[in-house]
């Protein structure tokens, strides 16, 4: 490992600051559980650490009428177990519940999952399916990205050298909703060799899908949502053969590759059952909040 | 029994929950501590034209670099002299030693390495063992003749650095006689022992040139001599000092990283620590042989077994190592614990170019197990024979011997632990649910002895002393206090029992084999023994007694009958300071112990997902053959470590390689089986007091290992009709071969 100065601001002013001024030859730290591992195998070699940690309003989890807000350095661990993050938004939990470690994720956070751009990160399709935007900030101007627009490639995002990923937004889901996050591995703490996550809403008093968002992780350089998998459902009242074709469409749009992980057509059967595993799920939650409430009447 | 079979905690337990104990990389000594690093090959067969430390040397900051050239021109090996500590000519593995330097950090040891400039020419690499036995195959050692050998190295040729041929009976007559005949290939690939404290080691050489060295080792007597023969100094010279050790499994009984730091602390005049990397500790640090099998099996159409053909070919690595010792077990256990009347046994250990393997729980047990017990249930699921009955039909029994198992085998209780599993699990009446299955698996292991000795030593206030140097792995010291506190009619507490070093224990033996406390239990119960009769006689001597009316019991020697006509031990190791036969102590030796088998009889359910391929298991039960259980919590928590050890070959294990280089050197694609993965194992012992071992005591580490993927691979069959013959049982292996099966119908 390389020395470097390092940095630990008390205010997003004086981390934006610090940004402008080194740019591109700094690296920012959040939880440090990628950046410390790239920095032991000399994979980064920066001469400006900036850490985040300290800065209180990157963190926590705040939720509104308008939808969920989720500070960039929250740990993993509160976002699995924020009473705020289940529910509704529940697929996050589940996603945030998913990476690594009990110990990682009381060490890593969800702005350093997103911006470490892993094709695999857990905590990506949760918040692509629930069409979550990227609250950017740098010394200049603030700006927003849907999430799905934010990775670029493997460990590539749209950020700019001095820009930093502020927080997470959100938007409060339609009435009638559901969600399901499916991953698979080799063993109970791995990362994914396929993830997926599906969110879907209903039309107002039918069964009929009104919107539904699928995005899958490990099976292209960057989460992938899969647009024509979610047109077979659109405005529709799905039937079994919808939701496997809906599945299929996801694997043929699926790009894997063979690693030491897995063979690319285990990942593309994979992408389809975990999908239609995850349309299934969503469709039971959705539907069952409805029976509830037709009961509670 | 008072002590003898209470599951005490172990003895060293507060220190090392409370973070106390000293491991291989916690040693410090006062004065600078150098760090060294060793640079091994990227090549997995090359020839070294030259190699260039200057740069190295000259870089601020480092203190000694070394090569073959600061070694003794010395080949080393327990059984093959085949393997020169620093590569002089050619390499033969990635990660082959090719120089070690020490410096004041971490940080320009490893700038150094690069620093060092070899040139190589890289030569045709073979890394699998039946390759490697083809004709025209690169040859790895082009001088293997010229290598000294010990005399049981039979059958070395080429890349083949030993083959035997074991006989027993008629094999072309028992196929002849046989209804039905099966045969099958399996494949285990190699997998990493994955202790959780990578090989570590700190050495010193003073001023008079004696070298001590600070190691957790399973052998610090293995180490010793390896160190004493690689810088040809003699024994006394060499102090070897084992260090707590965080696991072991048979991975830290040859040198790895011992004589690189004694040669860097030589030269630099310093003490040199040097610390495996994770991924460098997977490379190099001697897994476990990867293993062909093929298995012919004729059978009655009753069950009974007429005939078994098996060849095995372990692809050993660069160096033979200990692959003499796991190609031998591989004669004794490949035909299974069956009285098999007509058996041929071929086993090939194949140097490859490959890491080098070595000891890892049970040498070849599991993988001949899970070929040997899958093919068995393929028999009884084609003969529609229920598998228990089966295995109950062709186990051995009191007085039978198995091919190369060295005579009639004692202690003999395959079917009674068969009959514990089956009827702890319910066996029979299994729940037939979609995608769920049971299986069972029998394995059995032979426990051996080395020479082992050990002292006891009574002190002045009655308290007693151990002397050993037999390394803890699993709990061994504590039962060697309980077994001295039971002859000596104390407490646990009134022992102190702690692993000496080299220059101070009396000849131990290795932590290994399922063995040490067998043989070191022998040792230390006649020393025990030995002293009781000197505290006896003085006693007798003192209370005008024969000491056949003497009781030692509750830290006194009495007269029988009158409980206040006594002393104290204490009084007695005062006396014993005045009298003519002074201090009580005592150092006994023990060396023959016969193959004693140990069996394991294990039953698992499981669940597959039918899309994924993903194996849950729902339920673990181990039932062992332990004799006598000198510490039923020791023993029961070895049991579950090993089940869970072997679920990991079964299920997600397996190191790969690409041109030799390991792909998967770290935890993140190494899968072990985690606690989130874990069942809960339900261990039933089988006890009956063995005929020898101490208190009747049987070894316990390896057979719990050896029917783990066997009995999954069984479940997994059972449960959705598939055979699988590579370990291990990924999701994606099962899903295929389900699938395969699908389009064969």
């Amino acid at each position: 490992m390389r020395s470097f100065d390092y940095f630990a601001p008390q205010s997003l002013g004086d981390a934006t600051s610090l940004l402008r001024r080194y740019g591109s030859k700094s690296r920012l730290l959040a939880g440090g559980t990628d950046l410390l591992l790239r920095l032991e195998r000399r994979l980064t070699e920066p001469s400006v650490v900036i850490d985040l940690k300290k800065i209180r309003a990157l963190s926590g989890i705040k939720a509104s009428g308008k939808g969920l807000r989720i500070g960039a350095v929250t740990l993993m661990e509160e976002i699995a177990s924020s009473p705020l993050a289940q529910g509704r938004y529940g697929i996050i939990a589940k996603g945030a519940a998913a990476v690594g470690s009990i110990q990682t994720q009381n060490r890593a956070t969800l702005g350093g999952n997103l911006c470490n751009a892993s094709p695999a990160a857990d905590t990506a399709p949760p918040l692509i399916a629930l069409s979550a935007r990227a609250r950017i900030a740098s010394s200049r101007r603030d700006r927003e990205v849907p999430l799905e627009e934010f990775f670029l490639g493997p460990g590539k995002t749209c950020l700019q050298p001095n820009e930093l990923l502020k927080e997470i937004f959100i938007p409060a889901p339609a009435g009638r909703s559901g969600g399901s996050f499916q991953r698979c591995t080799r063993t109970a703490m791995d990362i994914a060799l396929v993830n997926c996550a599906v969110f879907l809403s209903l039309a107002p008093k039918r069964e009929t899908i009104a919107d539904i968002r699928i995005a899958l992780g490990a099976v292209a350089p960057t989460p992938l949502r899969a647009r024509p998998a979610e047109d077979v459902l659109r405005g529709k009242n799905p039937d079994k053969g919808a939701v496997e074709e809906a599945a299929d469409r996801a694997a043929a749009g699926a790009s894997p590759i063979d690693d030491i992980r897995s063979s690319a057509s285990y990942r593309r059967d994979m992408v389809r059952i975990l999908t239609r595993r995850a349309i299934e799920e969503a469709l039971k939650e959705a539907l069952g909040s409805r029976q509830q409430k037709k009961w509670q009447r | 029994m008072k002590v003898v079979g209470q599951g005490l905690p172990r003895v060293e337990i507060l220190e090392k929950v409370t973070g106390q104990s000293v491991f291989g990389a916690d040693v410090r000594l006062p004065g600078p501590i150098l760090f060294g690093k060793i640079l091994g090959s990227p090549h997995a067969h090359a020839r070294i034209r030259s190699i260039d430390t200057s740069k190295a040397e000259r870089l601020p900051g480092v203190k000694a670099v070394v090569t073959a050239q600061d070694l003794p021109p010395v080949r080393f090996g327990r059984f093959v002299r085949d393997e020169e500590y620093f590569a002089r000519t050619k390499v033969r593995l990635v990660g082959d030693r090719i120089a070690a330097v020490a410096a004041l950090d971490e940080e320009t040891a490893e700038e150094a390495l690069r620093l060092i400039k070899v040139d190589y020419e890289v030569l045709p690499q073979v890394t699998d063992a039946l390759e490697a036995m083809r004709q025209g195959a690169p040859l790895i050692h082009e001088e293997y003749d010229q290598y000294h050998a010990i005399s049981m190295m039979e059958g070395r040729k080429g890349n083949i650095c030993y083959h035997k041929e074991t006989v027993q009976g008629d094999i072309a007559r028992g196929f002849q006689e046989a209804d039905r005949i099966f045969e099958h290939r399996f494949y285990a690939p190699m997998v990493h022992q994955t202790y959780i404290e990578p090989h570590a080691v700190l050495a010193r050489v003073d001023a008079a040139g004696k070298v001590t060295v600070w190691v957790p080792t399973q052998a610090q007597f293995f180490i010793r001599q390896s160190v004493a023969e690689i810088f040809q100094l003699p024994l006394i010279k060499v102090r070897v000092i084992p260090t707590e050790i965080g696991g072991g499994f048979g991975g830290k009984m040859l040198p790895t990283v011992e004589p690189a730091a004694v040669a860097l602390a030589r030269k630099s005049g310093m003490a040199v620590q040097i610390v495996m990397s994770r991924a460098e500790d997977f490379q190099v640090a001697n897994p476990r042989h990867p293993c062909h099998m093929r298995y012919k099996t004729g059978v009655k159409l009753d069950g009974t077994i007429v005939a078994r053909e098996v060849e095995v070919a372990l692809g050993t690595g660069a160096y033979c190592g200990i692959g003499a010792v796991t190609s031998q077990r591989a004669e004794m256990l490949a035909a299974g614990p069956y009285r098999i009347p007509n058996v041929k046994i071929d086993v090939y250990c194949v140097y490859t170019n490959h890491a080098n393997c070595g000891p890892y729980r049970a040498p070849a047990g599991p993988q001949l197990a899970f070929a040997s017990e899958s093919q068995i249930d393929i028999i009884a699921r084609e003969l529609d024979l229920d598998p228990v009955e089966i295995r109950l039909k062709n186990a051995i029994q009191e007085g039978d011997q198995t091919p190369a198992c060295g005579g009639p085998l004692e202690s003999v209780h395959a079917k009674e632990t068969l009959l514990k599993a089956a009827e702890a699990a319910g066996w029979g009446a299994k729940p037939r649910e979609k995608n769920r299955g049971r299986g069972i698996a029998l394995g059995y292991w032979l426990v051996g002895g080395y020479a082992s000795s050990a002292g006891v030593k009574l002190n002045e206030d009655g308290t007693v002393t151990v002397m050993t140097g037999v390394v803890d792995l699993s709990g061994t010291v504590t039962s060697l206090g309980q077994i001295v506190a039971e002859v000596l009619g104390i407490e646990l507490d009134d022992v102190h029992v702690r692993t000496a070093d080299s220059d101070f224990a009396p000849h131990s033996t290795i932590s290994a084999g399922s063995q040490a406390l067998r043989s070191m239990g022998t040792a230390t119960k006649m020393a025990a023994e030995e002293v009781k009769k000197q505290i006896m006689e003085l006693a007798a001597d003192k209370l005008e007694a024969e000491t056949s009316d003497l009781v030692v019991e509750g830290k006194r020697i009495y007269v029988r009958g009158s409980i206040e006509k006594g002393l104290s031990l204490g009084q007695v190791a005062q006396l014993s300071l005045m009298h003519e036969r002074g201090p009580i102590v005592s150092i006994q030796s023990s060396s023959h112990f016969p193959n004693q088998p140990a069996f394991s009889a294990h039953v698992t359910d499981v669940e597959v997902d039918p899309e994924t391929g993903g194996v849950k298991i729902l339920r673990y039960v181990a039932a062992q053959d332990v004799g006598t259980a000198i510490n039923p919590l020791s023993v029961t928590g070895q049991i579950q470590g090993s089940v869970m050890q072997g679920l990991g070959q079964a299920l997600s294990e397996a190191c790969v390689f690409a041109n030799g280089k390991m792909r998967n050197p770290t935890f993140l694609d190494y899968k072990i089986f985690s606690s989130l993965d874990a069942p809960r194992v339900e261990v039933h012992l089988v006890e009956q007091a063995a005929g020898d071992g101490p208190f009747g005591a049987k070894g316990i580490g390896e057979p719990s290992i050896i029917p783990v993927p066997a009995a999954v691979a069984n479940a997994v069959r059972d449960a959705v009709g598939v055979t699988i013959f590579d370990l291990p049982l990924s999701a994606e292996r099962v899903r295929m071969a389900m699938r395969e099966k699908i389009t064969q119908r």
